[in-house]
């Protein structure tokens, strides 16, 4: 199964619940995302999806000053954005479950 | 070259290059969009260094997945433009292509042969130069370039350009100044290729192939220009059939008149002085060959420039027309020439050297 492919149809979800837990800047957002096992996300996706995820509405935006170079701009969550969040994370769980039994019963029980 | 330099240079062509990629977006968006890639860029080079496409992929992949990943691909493009779809299929193809096993073993097999090709580079680096400055009597002495009229420059120049091209070759992955001087080596010698091209093709029939004369008359005058391969005729050396050098044989063309060769320079540039044998009443016989010549100021008399001497034709003698020597110039030349040949005004007979 291609997992780029997959990534991309989620990396929105992903990237709200990282957020979620903390604000981040992108490299740090991207770190995070791969230490949580989605080693497969190209940077440029991390940086755009932020991007449009901020245009969307759903994102605050702040700069932080920092000693080792140039500042860097903190993404955070906003209501509407905790609003996507809670929504994208329904319609996931329940994709994934509607999945999960249509593979059950195609792979015998072995899922 | 301080690191921090190299690291400094590589995120900026990055961004640069970046930056191409999205000129059609406004400008507020595009700068916000390089702004957070200058950030990652140096988080980025602080744990990896300077080789920020290995990590990142080729600047143009990183636009474009930024443009498709923020939505604002679309923007300002109508969909279907020609030239965006025109893109996307190369860029289809292009990555088809190189998924390809077949075609990836080959890159693997070339970047392996690069080595060979940084010393090759250097040597027709030298010879193309040689004839693309001064003419293509810089392969007069192949494999050697001739050059300034002389084997030992053109023998050191090459043996200082060939490792400073392999040099370069083998540096230019580091990136930054080094990969673009192995661009302008690269390109330096396409373009003595393409500059010298037709030299290249008439020198090389001289070297390989046995040598042909071109007489190229000029309008009007009623002179014609001798011109051989490798570049003007300076002199003529006749030899007999039995492969005997022969002096003092006075040419003439068809009208009669005597053949003269009036080029004051040898191809290298140098200055001719040729003293002529005089005839019974003291004027100079000017079509008496081979000619006597030095360059001015030097007494050393100019021989064949090859360093193997003339190259004579193998020919058995006893198919030679005429073949063996006579004793008298008229005779020889009108029993040698296919329709009668002019007979040499008086004077010319008897030859007094100067």
């Amino acid at each position: 199964m291609d997992t780029t492919q997959l990534l991309k149809g989620v990396l929105d979800l992903a990237v709200l619940a990282v957020l979620k837990t903390e604000d981040g800047y992108g490299y740090d957002v991207m770190r995070r995302l791969r230490e949580a096992g989605l080693t497969e996300v190209g940077d440029a996706s991390v940086y755009g999806t932020l991007r449009r995820l901020f245009n969307g509405g759903y994102l605050t935006s702040y700069v932080m000053p920092s000693n080792e170079g140039p500042h860097r701009k903190y993404y955070g969550l906003n209501e509407a954005g905790r609003e996507l969040l809670e929504r994208s994370a329904k319609t996931w769980h329940s994709l994934a479950r509607t999945l999960d039994e249509l593979v059950r019963d195609a792979t015998g029980g072995a899922a | 070259m301080t690191p921090t330099d190299t690291i400094d240079g590589a995120v900026s062509r990055y961004l640069e290059a970046v930056r191409a990629q999205l000129s059609d977006l406004p400008e507020a968006e595009r700068e916000d969009l390089l702004e957070d890639l200058a950030q990652h860029l140096h988080e980025v080079s602080a744990e990896e260094g300077a080789d920020l496409e290995a990590r990142l992929g080729p600047p143009e992949d990183y636009a474009h997945e930024l443009l498709v990943s923020s939505g604002l691909e679309r923007r300002d493009h109508h969909p279907g433009r020609r030239s965006d779809r025109w893109r996307a299929t190369l860029r289809r193809f292009r990555e088809q292509v190189t998924d390809d096993p077949r075609v990836q073993e080959v890159l693997e097999a070339a970047k392996r042969g690069r080595p060979v090709w940084w010393l090759a580079r250097g040597y027709l680096l030298v010879l193309l130069g040689g004839v693309f400055v001064g003419g293509a009597v810089a392969m007069a002495t192949w494999p050697f370039p001739r050059l300034w009229a002389s084997r030992l420059a053109g023998l050191i120049v090459t043996l200082l350009v060939i490792p400073a091209s392999y040099a370069v070759g083998r540096r230019a992955d580091r990136g930054g100044w080094w990969r673009r001087a192995n661009l302008v080596v690269n390109g330096l010698l396409v373009f003595y290729v393409f500059a010298s091209g037709s030299r290249i093709t008439w020198a090389a029939q001289a070297v390989w192939w046995p040598p042909q004369v071109v007489v190229e008359a000029e309008e009007g005058l009623g002179h014609g220009q001798l011109r051989g391969p490798l570049g003007d005729i300076t002199n003529i050396y006749p030899y007999d059939g039995d492969g005997r050098p022969l002096d003092g044989v006075l040419l003439y063309d068809q009208y009669g008149n005597p053949v003269e060769i009036v080029v004051g320079h040898t191809p290298d540039g140098l200055p001719i002085v040729t003293s002529y044998p005089l005839d019974v009443d003291g004027e100079p016989v000017t079509n008496a060959f081979p000619q006597h010549q030095s360059v001015r100021g030097d007494h050393d008399p100019i021989g064949p420039m090859r360093h193997d001497g003339v190259r004579r034709p193998d020919v058995d003698p006893r198919e030679l027309q005429g073949g063996s020597s006579s004793a008298e110039e008229d005779d020889a030349m009108s029993e040698a020439s296919p329709s009668p040949g002019p007979s040499p005004s008086n004077g010319a007979a008897a030859l007094t050297s100067p």
